[in-house]
């Protein structure tokens, strides 16, 4: 039987509000002055937000957001997955000595990004078994729990707020960072080969489609301020998703990692059950040479999104050499990695440029929809990119419910993907 | 003219019969091309390469000849043998599928401008590669006519002359193997380790000869290889000779053959064949492997995917995998080589110990570690160490070259074949088998248990086993000329693809335990 400390945490929590109010009416001018010690000792625990003052106040209600994840949003059961028997099949499989939910391989990404077992954090108790919790992705919360409330507080700017450990959520931008450094990974935190093929599902990301699916614990009227929030959504979710990824294939160059990493390609190019008769040399290869392992679908449609964008040439063309690298039979390690950075940088410079809402670069919706079903009939495109051509089009219906699995496109049949998209043609319908 | 030839062979031959000598006592090495060799009286000194087409076996009442042959007449072979080879051996196809809807898909998939039924990359299998076109028959050759006599029987004119006349016959019947093969070019395929070699240059590959699939022909829709047991593989051809066995006395007897020191043939062929696939699979890998080390160009480097086993990668995902429930040998999501190829070998081990089993214990532990190097260098990173797996391919291929020549001249009777049905079905217990191995254990023990006693089949519950290994590994081979890449690739995927080790296992342990 699994125990959520829901008592102590209850109890934890009323300490903190209070505490938390007293305190904030001494320092509501300042704040408190950060301090140097590592972020993993600032956690305070999911139970610290619980209060049904605060963040626990029951469905439907104001303040109702810790309800919302603790009930129906998966993140909340991250680090319980990590009992479960795939859990101690992959650690098996791998030889690794310790049990998943102590490994801090895991729980950086099923509890929180800088968990370091190094250096535990005090408030571990609290805050590991509560799995992917409000301060994995809002940030490590001891310097501003006790403030965040206040009026004061709202006269922060994010990067005052960054200063005490709360992380950008708001902005577009920000939040989209954040989702990729688990769902594509970083240094750390990476889902490679070895990972899958022990037992870890694969991981494959388009932040639109998953974030409508995501329950939501916060207003959409909120982003819904700005215009075509699904339009922005895609874009955020592309070009932030590709950084993600193009830093992720710099870390994978390096000589601490194996190389090539069989995850940074299209799986079903591969993992497909041997045919007699095979739609994808039906439909040929393009420019690559057959057999050759595909690439690239974390920046396929990277230029599609780019295209309202000015001053890109030099990203497309980085981008467009790393593809031809990466294509070759044996992609070279150390000229992978100088594009790869070189990649990433030329697209942050690109981030830096845009507002963090992606307003004004974002292309009409209905041009974009045709591009990606354009692009899906054209494309001698690998199941990955397919998947992501889908699950862009899906976010960018109408529906208020969208379908966050694709249709199992492992099996690759061009004409049924095909078939398939074209029912996005009508702009209020999905499949 | 064809008078005028025939007077000039008569008078060699009469010569060539005048000073026949002892045949020269070089050991002959397999696979190689022929050497010249320190050669017999008078016969060539080397044989003349000429690629002649079939009619010149066809034609004049020889190897297609309708009338059942006068068996008072003594005939090495059966005067049916281009009537067999051409109305139902899937050979004579070989050609013809390069321009199947598969071969030209392949051709453009692959970017081969030409002609893909004269592409060398294709017809040193699909066919012969040509020397030099000095050496063709104009009047005869034809690539078209694909895997023909000579690709396999060899490619020379001395022998073709020598072999074919009723007034050489006695000469040319009292040369030895040795000086046929070797001075006339006639390969000698009653040698089981050379006939085992030559069929598994294109059924395995062979760098030296040209004779490589690749990854690249494989992703534009060649078929996989399969597994090869050379035993059974020659009886679908079918077989368009017989056995030394199966022979009449005298035949025997010119043939260098004596039933009374001679074991059973097939099962020899198994144990053989199989010790054969491994040092040609072995041979090359490590050639690739070298290759693709040193390798400037990418698309010429390592990894050689084909090298690779191909079911490592090429599976369905699944949530729920068996692969992942069995583990792995070395660090998960590394593919490593092809299994089938010393799926065999233990068997190999059983007869080269002679039932020793202080032998056998060293012989199995000898395999065992060149294995375990083998795993080492394919784990040591992502498609291997190509260095190390070619130094650890060549070790062991050097290693099963040694077995061989140690097993030459030994035979395998009765209870020498029971020790080997009982072996596999020991090691079939042992160990979780992949497909290919599978298909191996399976072809080899019905091979065995079919010359050790033919009766075999109808005891209890063998037929029921048998059709199961049907069912599951599709162990028979469509016959005549059909199109294999057809129906029957189809089918047999299937199997590859829903293959369960552990139902293999049952049903196997049914053969094995009321079997032998």
């Amino acid at each position: 039987m699994k125990l959520r400390p829901c008592a102590l945490a209850f109890a934890f929590a009323m300490v903190c509000a209070t505490f938390a109010r007293q305190t904030g009416v001494m320092t509501a001018d300042t704040g408190p002055t950060p301090h140097p010690s590592p972020l993993a000792s600032h956690y305070v625990g999911a139970g610290s937000c619980s209060a049904s003052a605060c963040h626990n106040a029951g469905h439907g209600s104001t303040g109702s957001e810790y309800t919302t994840w603790i009930t129906r949003d998966p993140h909340a059961r991250a680090f319980e997955a990590l009992f479960n028997e795939r859990s101690k099949l992959i650690q098996k499989n791998l030889q690794r000595k310790v049990a998943a939910h102590d490994d801090a391989r895991c729980l950086r990404c099923h509890v929180a990004p800088d968990y370091d077992d190094a250096r535990p954090p005090p408030a571990a108790p609290y805050f590991k078994t509560d799995g992917v919790s409000c301060e994995s992705c809002h940030g490590p919360a001891k310097d501003w729990i006790n403030h965040h409330h206040l009026d004061a507080w709202r006269l922060k700017t994010p990067i005052d707020k960054k200063s005490l450990g709360m992380n950008d959520t708001r902005s577009l931008a920000g939040r989209t960072q954040l989702c990729a450094s688990c769902h594509v990974g970083a240094a750390g935190m990476d889902v490679d080969h070895e990972l899958i093929a022990a037992g870890h599902p694969r991981l494959h990301f388009e932040f639109a489609a998953f974030h409508a699916h995501m329950p939501r614990h916060w207003p959409d009227a909120k982003d819904r301020v700005k215009p075509d929030f699904e339009t922005r959504a895609w874009l955020a979710g592309q070009l932030v998703t590709a950084h993600a990824a193009l830093e992720l294939l710099a870390e994978r160059t390096s000589q601490t990692h194996v190389w090539p990493e069989f995850a940074e390609f299209d799986c079903a190019a591969c993992h497909h059950n041997l045919q007699a008769s095979s739609p994808r040399q039906k439909l040929g290869f393009g420019p690559r040479k057959p057999g050759v392992l595909p690439w690239g679908h974390q920046v396929a449609l990277t230029s599609v999104a780019l295209q309202k964008i000015a001053d890109t040439d030099k990203v497309r063309a980085r981008i467009q050499a790393l593809q031809k690298l990466m294509d070759a039979g044996n992609p070279n390690r150390d000229a992978v990695a100088t594009e790869a950075r070189g990649a990433a940088l030329q697209l942050r410079q690109v981030l830096d440029r845009l507002d963090a809402d992606f307003v004004d670069a974002t292309p009409d919706r209905e041009l974009l929809r045709s591009l990606l079903l354009a692009r899906g009939k054209k494309a001698v495109a690998t199941t990955d990119e397919l998947t992501q051509i889908y699950l862009g089009l899906a976010a960018l219906g109408n529906k208020s419910v969208l379908p966050i699995a694709a249709p199992s496109f492992h099996r690759f049949d061009p004409d049924a993907i095909l078939a398939r998209l074209s029912l996005f043609k009508n702009a209020n319908k999905g499949p | 003219m064809a008078a005028t030839r025939r007077s000039v062979l008569l008078l060699l031959a009469m010569l060539t019969i005048l000073f026949v000598g002892v045949a020269a006592m070089t050991r002959p090495t397999h696979g190689d091309p022929p050497r010249p060799v320190a050669h017999e009286g008078d016969g060539p000194a080397k044989p003349t390469k000429l690629y002649f087409g079939v009619v010149a076996c066809s034609t004049g009442g020889c190897h297609d000849n309708p009338v059942t042959p006068n068996q008072k007449d003594i005939l090495l072979c059966n005067y049916d043998e281009v009537r067999i080879w051409s109305k139902q051996d899937k050979h004579r196809e070989a050609n013809k599928v390069l321009k199947s809807e598969r071969g030209l898909q392949m051709a453009k998939l692959l970017g081969i401008k030409g002609d893909i039924a004269k592409e060398p990359s294709c017809i040193s299998c699909h066919g012969v590669l040509v020397e030099d076109k000095k050496y063709i028959h104009e009047e005869s050759f034809d690539l078209a006519e694909g895997v023909s006599c000579g690709a396999c029987h060899g490619y020379a004119s001395e022998w073709v002359d020598q072999h074919s006349t009723f007034l050489q016959r006695k000469k040319w019947r009292a040369l030895s193997r040795k000086v046929k093969e070797n001075q006339y070019g006639m390969r000698d395929l009653w040698d089981p380790e050379k006939r085992a070699t030559l069929c598994a240059s294109c059924h395995i590959g062979n760098s030296a000869e040209g004779k490589v699939v690749t990854h690249a022909m494989y992703a534009a829709g060649h078929p996989p290889l399969p597994s090869v047991e050379l035993s059974t593989f020659s009886d679908a051809m079918p077989r368009h000779w017989k056995y030394l066995a199966e022979k009449p006395a005298n035949v025997q007897k010119i043939l260098e053959f004596d039933p009374a020191k001679s074991g059973l043939e097939r099962t020899e062929f198994v144990v053989i064949s199989a010790l054969v696939a491994f040092r040609e699979s072995m041979k090359l890998l490590a050639t690739q492997a070298e290759h693709g080390a040193e390798a400037k160009d990418p698309d010429q480097s390592w990894p050689e995917l084909a090298q690779f086993d191909c079911i490592a990668c090429h599976h369905d995902l699944k949530s729920d995998s068996w692969r992942q429930k069995r583990g792995y040998a070395g660090k998960p999501g590394r593919p490593m080589m092809r299994e089938w190829a010393s799926a065999l070998v233990p068997i190999a081990l059983i007869h080269a110990s002679k039932g020793e089993t202080e032998r056998e214990k060293k012989l199995s532990k000898e395999l065992a570690d060149k294995l375990k190097e083998l795993t080492a260098a394919f784990d040591a990173q992502p498609f291997g160490e190509p260095k190390r797996v070619a130094k650890t391919a060549r070790d062991a291929a050097t290693w099963a070259d040694g077995l061989l020549s140690g097993l030459r001249s030994t035979s395998i009777d009765r209870t020498g074949a029971k020790n080997l049905l009982v072996g596999l079905g020991r090691e079939a217990r042992a160990r979780t088998l992949d497909f290919d191995s599978a298909r191996q254990f399976a072809w080899a023990f019905r091979a065995i248990q079919t010359e050790a006693d033919p009766s075999w089949a109808k005891r209890e519950g063998i037929a029921a086993a048998l059709k199961e290994l049907e069912d599951q590994l599709k162990l028979d081979f469509p016959k005549g000329q059909v199109e294999i890449a057809k129906d029957y690739l189809k089918e047999s995927l299937e199997r590859l693809n829903n293959y369960e080790p552990q139902r293999f296992r049952s049903a196997f342990d049914v053969l094995s335990k009321n079997g032998n």
